[in-house]
């Protein structure tokens, strides 16, 4: 019988090359401006990380008793909020160092892609179930960037080391979370509509990203301004 | 009431250009239990991928988009 982040990994393998194809796109030049505006993006989306991430505890335990799925992923998840608290202060770190404005930043409305992509999490754990989040983490952790991709970045930047250090981080981290998630996946007795609202979930994460990194490709450096130090 | 289940998930994402008939059967058999919604969004990505132009050289691939 096929495990469930096996049966998840194989709806994934048909999606993610739009993405892989999207990231080539945007980084076949890189540019400095554009790697701050990724990492502005980054932002968005990791200072949502640990609320959501508290949110679907909540809701969690707000299931039934009789729901094992709910109550399984409570641990999961009070263990992601510890891994993953401070990640957002330390990619505005980055922001910084790579000459970025991190209270122009803050002061941004954040983009709809990632309002879409963390937005629909909330919808889902409260109106469907909180194990959707599940596909939302294993897209986000699933696919971390190669060393070599960063090292390539960097020097075609100048931008200095110390602005790709959570970006590196994840790379080792991302690798550990992986297992850990697929384990997780693995001991849920999901039912049909669990399994596809973790399908759904992870795909949807997959689009919403291709939408971001689409428009980082776009980037006109002239007109988005992420507030850099002049 | 089981999760909605579309007509023909193999033959829609076969018409889509996702080489189905070259998947190992249990590939396949994943793919054949999609849903309505999870066949839907696989075709738009399909097409995102097809729009893209082949112009760009391949370096180290990086699929991701943000960090969690």
């Amino acid at each position: 019988m096929t495990s469930e982040s096996t049966l998840l990994q194989l709806k994934l393998d048909h999606a993610v090359p739009a993405l892989a194809s999207a990231s080539r796109r945007a980084w076949a030049r890189p540019d400095a401006d554009r790697f701050r505006e990724f990492l502005a993006v980054c932002h968005m989306a990791t200072r949502a990380t640990v609320p959501l991430l508290e949110f679907a505890v909540a809701e969690c335990r707000a299931r039934p008793a009789a729901d094992e799925v709910a109550a399984r992923l409570v641990p999961f998840y009070l263990a992601q909020i510890e891994e993953e608290r401070g990640h957002d202060a330390a990619v505005l770190d980055d922001f910084a160092v790579a000459g970025g404005d991190p209270s122009a930043l803050l002061r941004r409305v954040p983009r709809p892609e990632i309002a879409a992509l963390v937005g629909a999490q909330y919808y889902w754990v409260r109106h469907s179930h909180p194990v959707a989040l599940v596909g939302h983490v294993a897209v986000l952790e699933g696919y971390p960037p190669p060393p070599a991709v960063l090292e390539r970045i960097r020097l075609a930047t100048g931008l200095p080391a110390a602005c790709f250090r959570t970006l590196a981080a994840h790379a080792e981290l991302d690798r550990h979370h992986r297992k850990e998630l697929a384990e997780v996946l693995d001991s849920l007795p999901l039912d049909d509509r669990c399994r596809s609202l973790v399908g759904v979930a992870a795909l949807h994460a997959v689009q919403m990203l291709v939408a971001s990194v689409d428009r980082l490709a776009r980037l006109d450096t002239l007109q988005e301004r992420t507030g850099t130090h002049e | 009431m089981s999760e909605h289940h579309g007509q023909d998930p193999l033959g829609r994402l076969r018409r889509a250009g996702i080489p189905v008939d070259q998947m190992l059967e249990p590939q396949r058999q994943v793919l054949a239990s999609l849903t309505e919604e999870e066949v839907e969004m696989l075709i738009s990505l399909r097409h995102r991928l097809d729009e893209a132009t082949p112009d760009v050289v391949a370096h180290s691939e990086w699929a991701g988009g943000v960090v969690w």
